[in-house]
């Protein structure tokens, strides 16, 4: 009855995500003008603007999961911690790729450790460890206590984290997201539909992960 | 019997891996009861003593103590539990009388030197008292763990395998104070495996299975044998 | 009672003397290992200098946070001392304080020879150098106790402990060099002013958390 129900609302889902897919690309390449110096290079950007956006936003859901499970004990927080953990670091992971692709265009070095990429980063390892500590922490009701402990201490981190980037590396590099501002206004609609289309995304994964971990559970 | 309630284990929830230990387990004990805690391995007898002594954290329930909430309230209401496990629960790079120092000064409050030697007579500790307990062999370590039940003043007692790895001596020695505590009308919750000894000395015999309160006898009022058999069937 | 706690961890310090003594030993092998592998003039090496000398002090308080529990472990005593009637908050501020002694004391005795055996010198401003230390060990210290309680009872565990504290523990690393090499440059207070605030920032968070999330952290 569930998996029924969870299958065709499935279908739905992923179809009509991968519309909204299609018209993002689309959209990208031919809707959007090209932007002055940048050229074809700054494309990426409305990938790798939205992945970041939902990287954070994945998590702020680990730290709320982590402060409703350890306040309700009811496991469905972890679940959901876990599955927003794991989108999480995967987005991470693109800007952590896309990132370097537009640097090494635009700066010629593909790395800098400039403040936005240095947090992805060091989070990235922070949850590497999350995972670490998922899988070695022994008794799982005890090791949902403890991830939802460090997806909180996490959290708190990055703002210090980011400061502390942000004066210790003293140059200040052009950015895609200060220059906007000075772009073509053609550029936001495409931008906003973007991020639009990968939260809808983000939120269809995070949907489906919670979905199969509870399944896990009920069939064990 | 309500009025004398100590103990009140409502509706309790524990799992391990996700597998159930304890499921929707009730107890209620009252003062001055001495209860022998009973059950094939493997079946959460230790694990009850642990979520009592809070060591372990329950997925649900309700656990009173005194009147009081020992899950949600502060954590000075579980003031007079003491639990003794498998382990000495002491620390091995320190003599029994530091040790016994310590630890009865975290619990209650601080004891003297006289005191804590006098504890270690009654369980027959005196020599190496001043060598650090990690030579110290399992009889003795046992024995540590009551005089520490000596020096802390509780009012539940939650003992755990109290005659592991004890000689005959040590084994006396025990059964004299858990006589002396059954007099004073203190109230002892303890795990062991010897059914005889139990029925001959405890107020009640509360035997788990299933992840529940399968039996619960009182030698006043039952006949040995017909416990004693149950026992036997649900063991195995 | 937190000053019972206190006195239960240095005693059965002062008994073993396994942390100060393996941090000891460790820190001076390290500073071997430096003067060997850096081969370059004193006054290349002074701008080095504030930067090795956190690595060696962030790598013998994973040594000392490793055995942070270890005697409460071996007999269960963690058990014991969880189940007393004692807000478990104060067992991590126990934690907290003793091991932040336990670092200090060990940099007492590295610390002068880091100094002369690498020719780095004393700074004029040695009060204030010693304060910065005290500041980067309490920092330190605050966010260690909390990730050793979190691994230590994981399998793998001295694995997970500097996997878990490298990443979170960046951003108090990045401001006590930064500000240990001002006060070697000999510059003023308000040019890192920012650092210093930083440190009591990081530590007040993490000391805070610690304290907060002891409770879920400590139950099996």
């Amino acid at each position: 009855m569930f998996v029924t129900r969870f299958n065709n609302r499935l279908r739905t889902g992923i179809i009509i995500m991968i519309l909204l897919m299609i018209i993002n690309l689309v959209n990208i390449l031919f809707n959007s003008p090209l932007v002055p110096i940048q050229q074809w290079a700054q494309k990426i950007f409305y990938y790798h603007v939205p992945c970041a956006w939902v990287a954070f936003l994945s998590f702020f859901i680990v730290l709320i999961a982590g402060i409703m499970f350890l306040k309700t004990k009811n496991y469905k927080y972890d679940r959901l911690g876990l599955a927003a953990a794991e989108l999480g670091t995967f987005f991470t992971v693109l800007v952590l790729i896309t990132g370097p692709i537009w640097a090494s265009a635009i700066w010629g070095k593909a790395w800098t450790w400039e403040p936005r990429l240095t947090t992805t980063f060091v989070l990235f390892l922070i949850y590497s460890g999350y995972f670490m500590l998922r899988e070695f922490g022994g008794a799982p009701e005890r090791v949902a206590r403890y991830a939802a402990i460090l997806g909180i201490i996490a959290f708190i981190d990055v703002p210090i984290i980011f400061i502390s980037v942000r004066f210790w590396s003293p140059e200040v590099q052009s950015h895609p997201q200060v220059e906007m501002a000075l772009q073509p206004t053609g550029i936001m609609t495409t931008f906003f539909f973007s991020l639009f289309t990968f939260t809808m995304l983000y939120f269809l994964m995070l949907w489906i992960r919670t979905g199969i971990l509870s399944l896990k559970v009920k069939n064990q | 019997m309500i009025a004398s309630e100590l103990l009140s284990v409502t509706d309790l929830d524990k799992s391990f891996y996700h597998r159930p230990i304890l499921k929707d387990f009730n107890l209620q004990i009252a003062g001055g009861e001495i209860v022998a805690v009973m059950g094939r391995n493997g079946v959460g007898k230790s694990t009850l003593f642990r979520v009592l002594a809070r060591i372990s954290s329950p997925v649900n329930g309700e656990i009173t103590f005194q009147g009081r909430s020992i899950l949600k309230g502060p954590d000075s209401n579980r003031k007079g539990i003491l639990y003794l496990g498998h382990a000495p629960g002491m620390y091995p790079p320190l003599s029994a009388v530091e040790n016994l120092q310590l630890i009865s000064a975290i619990y209650t409050s601080p004891v003297s030197q006289s005191e804590v030697k006098s504890a270690l007579n009654r369980v027959g500790l005196t020599d190496q008292v001043n060598d650090p307990i990690k030579i110290y062999s399992q009889g003795m370590l046992q024995r540590l763990k009551l005089a520490l039940a000596i020096l802390v003043d509780w009012k539940l007692l939650l003992f755990d395998e109290p005659f592991t790895g004890l000689d005959a001596q040590g084994r006396k020695f025990t059964e004299m104070i858990l006589a002396d505590w059954k007099q004073a009308g203190r109230t002892v919750m303890l795990v062991t495996h010897d059914f005889e000894w139990s029925w001959n000395f405890c107020t009640r015999l509360v035997i788990l299975e299933s992840g529940i309160v399968q039996y619960d006898f009182s030698p006043s009022d039952n006949d040995f044998t017909d416990a004693e058999n149950q026992f036997r069937k649900l063991i195995g | 009672m937190f000053l019972r706690l206190l006195k239960k961890d240095l005693l059965v310090e002062f008994r073993s003397r396994e942390v100060s003594a393996s941090m000891l030993t460790f820190g001076l092998a390290v500073i071997m290992i430096f003067s060997f592998s850096i081969n370059i003039s004193p006054d290349l090496f002074r701008r080095f200098a504030p930067g090795l000398y956190w690595i060696m002090v962030l790598f013998i308080a994973v040594l000392g946070l490793h055995r942070m529990f270890s005697h409460e472990k071996e007999f269960d005593t963690f058990s014991m001392i969880i189940s007393a009637p004692v807000e478990r908050g104060l067992i991590f501020l126990a934690k907290w304080v003793s091991g932040v002694l336990f670092l200090t004391v060990a940099e007492i005795l590295i610390t002068l020879p880091f100094l002369l055996f690498l020719q780095v010198g004393i700074p004029e401003q040695w009060v204030i150098l010693i304060v910065i230390i005290l500041l980067g060990n309490i920092g330190i210290m605050a966010i260690g106790s909390l990730v050793s309680g979190l691994a230590m009872r994981a399998k793998m565990s001295e694995v997970l402990l500097p996997i878990l504290l490298f990443p979170l523990v960046s951003p108090q690393i990045i401001a006590t060099v930064q500000a240990t090499t001002a006060v070697f440059d000999g510059k003023p207070l308000a040019s890192w002013q920012l650092w210093l605030n930083l440190m009591i920032t990081f530590a007040l968070v993490f000391g805070l958390a610690g304290y907060l999330f002891f409770e879920h952290i400590t139950e099996e």
